[in-house]
């Protein structure tokens, strides 16, 4: 089983330390704050009040020992760069680090960590997309130039074959997955439906009312396509 | 009037051609038809259930969540909307 530390428990932090917890990961949960702490101690494997820019408390912890540590100090940018790099020091293997900004970014990244995450931003970004087109139901910025997003299908392309709608050629995306709802009656007798994931999809794979499109393309292309 | 036994048994009838519709993928015609049924019995969770599923197949999270919603106030213990309902939440929560 992987054996994860969670420094910092806000918002993020516990939600993070939730879903690991979730997956059957080991979890440990540390904060300064001891009301962060107890409700943290309702999930994780360990609970601990601490204060993590301690060295040697660190130590004693046996935080060396652990697969990934997860850096989401919340406000406090000086804390989170000191526990970073004291992280990499004690040889952590594998360190993400939570980023405010840019700056804090690229400083946790010269003191070592592998991983920098920007939460806020990124939310931001998603709910700013889904906000000015209900019909893209997730999106993921690859690159500044590329996204890859979840994306209903508008009724011109009903009954339309992937190959008929050419959209590699008409608006320079692609189609790498189709989710497609399958209508069925379940055991109660009430409809139901399950999702089939139609991956790399054919070029005859006709489109219908209710599917959702995953699509890759330059950012400039996807939004063309948002305007249908 | 019809009286309230008439009425129930002819919107089974409709909630039946409902799910008929419903099952060939014709989620909009399957909508019509649940209208007509919960005119005639809207008392019905299991009207508003239904709705929900095909709205959801759709991809219409707006109109499902509100008839999942309306499933729960006639009938709280309704576990299948009470499951939908807070997976339209999370998905929301998280796109």
């Amino acid at each position: 089983m992987k054996r994860f530390c969670v420094i910092g428990l806000g918002k993020f932090g516990i939600s993070v330390a939730k879903a690991l917890s979730r997956k059957g990961a080991e979890v440990i949960a540390i904060d300064t704050d001891e009301e962060r702490v107890n409700e943290a101690s309702n999930f994780a494997t360990q609970a601990i009040i601490l204060d993590a820019t301690d060295k040697e408390a660190l130590q004693r912890i046996g935080i060396q020992d652990i697969d990934a540590a997860i850096v989401a100090v919340g406000k406090d940018m000086a804390s989170s760069i000191l526990i970073t790099s004291l992280l990499k020091e004690l040889g952590v293997k594998y360190v993400v680090a939570k980023a405010l900004s840019p700056l804090h970014g690229k400083v946790l990244e010269k003191v070592g960590a592998d991983r920098v995450v920007f939460p806020e931003r990124d939310m931001g970004m998603r709910v700013a997309q889904s906000l000015l087109s209900p019909s893209i139901f997730d999106y993921i910025a690859l690159s500044p130039q590329y996204s890859l997003i979840e994306f209903v299908a508008p009724q011109q392309f009903f009954g339309k074959s992937l190959k008929e709608l050419d959209l590699r050629n008409k608006y320079g995306v692609m189609v790498i997955a189709i989710k497609k709802k399958i209508p069925e009656i379940d055991t109660t007798g009430e409809t139901s439906f399950h999702e089939d994931f139609i991956i790399a999809p054919e070029l005859d794979t006709v489109i219908d009312e209710g599917d959702i499109l995953i699509i890759l393309g330059h950012t400039k292309n996807i939004e063309k396509l948002r305007r249908l | 009037m019809q009286d309230p036994e008439t009425n129930k048994t002819k919107s089974k009838e409709l909630i039946e051609i409902a799910k008929f519709h419903f099952v060939h993928n014709e989620y909009r015609k399957a909508l019509e038809f649940y209208e007509k049924a919960l005119k005639l019995d809207p008392q019905n969770p299991q009207i508003f259930y239904n709705m929900g599923i095909a709205y959801e197949s759709l991809n219409d999270l707006r109109n499902a969540k509100q008839c999942y919603e309306a499933a729960l106030k006639l009938a709280p213990d309704f576990e299948q909307a009470k499951e939908r309902l807070s997976k339209i939440i999370g998905t929301a929560e998280t796109g």
